[in-house]
């Protein structure tokens, strides 16, 4: 029985890639894949009648109709409230440096840096970028900063492609050090308790991220100079939309606000909510945007707004994650009976194969927290790796593939299509450079944590 | 360059654009709400676009004919990376020496090919013309480039759609064989300044942006689309600017875009 209940849950798991790659709606997906299997380990625990496999699952083969449920579609989504909150908190932060103008002149004084020589603006630009994101969230703020670099980039003779790949490149190296990101990712590893078994501040867990965030980024750079060592200039006769009126320059003080919640998490231990909090009251009292009691009441409510509205599409897919999480628990037991022995349980191997077929984190592929990567998380979960080993194998392909490079991501499609690049120019440009930073990371990983 | 009402597309009726602080922010708070349910009921989310002024064809480009090169210069710093570290008195100055530029080639240029034709100065020139039907579009519409050394690109997708509104603009520019001729003239100013890289104002004009002991120097990348309007307007004896086409050419393929910029310009020369 246990074998037929696992063949199904592979095939449905197989269905759910298709209806990825093919860009079905992920929240329904991830609603219908959570039914589904709940369904099914229930019904196999009603028929299963060897002895032995009851007896290896304890509270999971012999778990009650109720229980199920309750475990799979409300503690759920209620114990990822905390991700929200954060999510929430940083997409205000976002606002804040956006409105405030500290992330426009971030931009344009470091354009200002590099003058005519695109290799020093991609190589600048691409380095702000990434410190920029390595607090900021949310598709309304790469957007927001987008409309600001692309431009610049273009209008100095940088491929298109190579603008758009080397700026969302960079986008996602911040986001191995990104605390809302990394909240969602620590999110899968929680204990029967709701207790993470990772955190943020783990030493060797934000050792691992500066690592990925260097080797990403340095990356990028490379792949700037590679394309454009020999290229020849273009000048184009270009006409963008009307652009909003700059806010004018901010005092220099101003510019150390985006990296102040991270430095504070990290240095000081401060919560990376208060940190949220003191970041966006130090750029708005900077920015002289505090000067009366009820003028600030007026920008902290706008900007809270307009943050909830930016994060909004990515509430609803993160609410119906975690009913899948909960359900691929229950599914453990099936699929270790499946592939137990298939699946190597060793690090070298494992770590060696996911370098190999990195690129199955494109298109919400299995190596993907933010696709059907969540079910190959819970198979691997019960071969028995360690947490941080899982954490850093499974985060590499969901930040270097889908976060950067896959055109499934809202920002990345707004990217490619505000500059007319293919979808296969976009990934000729990028995906050689990302699958080589995967192999790197997971190099990395295996040493550090394997 | 206020439009005061809206006609909305296929039915005539006319509506009042919210012109009262009240009526933007309710106009406003819908539009967040309308953004809001998109988002949660998973479809993509548009960007939000600040709606601008309806202005009739017609109109826009009788307005921006008039406008000055000098004024043009403030809307092309407004687009160049290194615009913040110039003031308006050192952006003129920049501004009148590009224009200066842009015709003083264009007379020596003509001089040496002893033509006027931009398609035989290229031909004279040694420069390739490709004409591909490439669609542009999206977020930055592309009219027509150069690539060195030799290569000029103009866009016919672009031409196609914005000669069809030459009649209903009233502007000669847009005329399919005029458009054709100023883009590839602009393009030309290039090729020329490739050619003459160490003499030409738009190259040997640097500004140093590193403090000592560094140094960047620096050439002003606007400067270089300045002249390449001046010299087209020199070479083919246009009354106006090709500035005008950014707004024109826009218009073509995106109206509330043209409108937004023609806002923008309409701010950008009453500083």
């Amino acid at each position: 029985m246990e074998y037929v209940i696992g063949i199904l849950l592979l095939v449905s798991f197989v269905g759910l890639a298709v209806y990825a790659v093919r860009g079905g709606n992920l929240m329904m997906g991830m609603l219908i894949m959570g039914v589904i299997w709940t369904a099914l380990p229930l019904i196999g625990n009603t028929f299963a009648t060897n002895p032995e496999f009851i007896a290896s699952y304890p509270g999971v083969t012999d778990i009650s109709f109720v229980d199920a449920i309750t475990n799979v579609f409300q503690s759920g989504p209620e114990g990822w409230g905390s991700v929200l909150v954060n999510v929430v908190f940083g997409a205000w932060f976002g606002r804040v440096l956006l409105q405030t103008g500290i992330a426009d002149t971030l931009i344009r004084k470091t354009v200002e840096l590099g003058g005519d020589r695109p290799v020093i603006i991609c190589v600048l630009l691409s380095t702000v970028t990434t410190a920029i994101f390595s607090t900021l969230f949310g598709a309304g703020a790469v957007v927001a900063i987008g409309v600001i670099i692309l431009p610049i980039l273009m209008s100095l003779g940088i491929p298109k492609k190579l603008a758009i790949g080397s700026f969302m490149m960079s986008v996602g190296a911040g986001m191995y050090l990104n605390p809302v990101l990394t909240g969602q990712f620590l999110a899968f590893f929680l204990d029967d308790d709701g207790k993470q078994m990772i955190t943020y501040d783990d030493p060797a867990r934000l050792r691992w991220a500066v690592v990925g965030l260097a080797v990403q980024l340095i990356m990028v750079i490379v792949m700037c100079i590679f394309a454009l060592r020999s290229k020849k200039t273009v000048h184009a006769w270009t006409a963008s939309a009307a652009r909003k009126s700059r806010p004018g320059y901010v005092p220099t003080v101003a510019l150390i606000a985006p990296i102040i919640p991270v430095v504070l998490l990290v240095v000081f231990d401060i919560p990376i909510i208060l940190g949220f909090t003191i970041g966006s009251f130090y750029a708005l009292a900077v920015c002289r945007k505090l000067t009366s009691f009820r003028g600030a009441c007026r920008v902290m409510n706008k900007d809270f707004y307009d943050g909830v509205v930016d994060t909004a599409p990515l509430v609803g897919f993160l609410l119906m994650i975690p009913m899948f999480n909960k359900a691929a628990e229950l599914c453990v037991p099936y699929f270790n009976a499946l592939l137990g022995n298939v699946i190597p349980n060793n690090t070298l191997v494992i770590s060696i194969a996911f370098a190999l077929l990195a690129p199955l984190g494109l298109f919400r592929g299995p190596f993907t927290l933010f696709g059907c990567g969540a079910a190959t998380l819970g198979i691997l979960k019960g071969i028995g790796f360690s947490t941080p080993y899982l954490f850093a194998l499974m985060v590499i392909p969901s930040i270097t593939m889908n976060v950067s490079i896959c055109m499934t991501q809202s920002w990345i499609a707004w990217g490619v299509s505000y500059a007319k690049v293919s979808t296969r120019e976009h990934l000729k440009q990028t995906l050689p450079v990302a699958w080589i930073i995967c192999a790197i990371m997971q190099a990395v990983t295996f040493v550090m944590f394997g | 360059m206020n439009g005061e009402k809206r006609e909305s597309a296929g039915n005539g009726h006319q509506e009042m654009i919210p012109g009262s602080e009240t009526g933007r922010k309710a106009a406003g708070a819908r539009e967040k709400w309308r953004h809001l349910a998109e988002a949660f009921s998973g479809r993509s989310t548009p960007e939000l676009r600040r709606k601008s002024p309806v202005v009739d064809l017609s109109e826009m480009t009788r307005t921006i004919a008039g406008i000055t090169d000098e004024q043009w210069g403030r809307y092309a710093f407004s687009r160049d990376p290194l615009d913040g570290k110039f003031d308006l008195q050192q952006k003129l100055k920049y501004t009148k020496a590009a224009n200066e530029c842009g015709r003083t080639w264009a007379a020596r240029i003509t001089g040496k090919y002893q033509t006027r034709s931009p398609e035989e100065l290229a031909q004279k020139m040694g420069l390739r013309i490709l004409k591909p039907d490439t669609p542009t579009g999206g977020g930055q519409v592309i009219f027509a480039q150069f690539v060195q050394p030799d290569e000029i690109t103009v866009y016919m997708d672009c031409i196609r759609r914005a000669s069809r509104l030459a009649e209903e603009s009233g502007c000669e520019l847009l005329e399919r064989k005029r458009l054709f001729e100023v883009l590839l003239s602009h393009e030309l100013f290039h090729a020329v300044e490739e050619q003459h890289a160490d003499e030409i104002y738009t190259r040997t004009e640097k500004v140093e942006l590193w403090r000592e002991p560094f140094s960047n120097r620096s050439s002003i990348a606007c400067l270089s689309e300045m002249a390449a309007m001046s010299f087209a307007r020199e070479l083919l004896g246009l009354d106006s600017s090709p500035y005008m086409l950014d707004v024109l050419l826009v218009y073509a393929y995106d109206k509330e875009a043209a409108w937004g910029l023609y806002e923008e310009i309409g701010e950008l020369i009453r500083i």
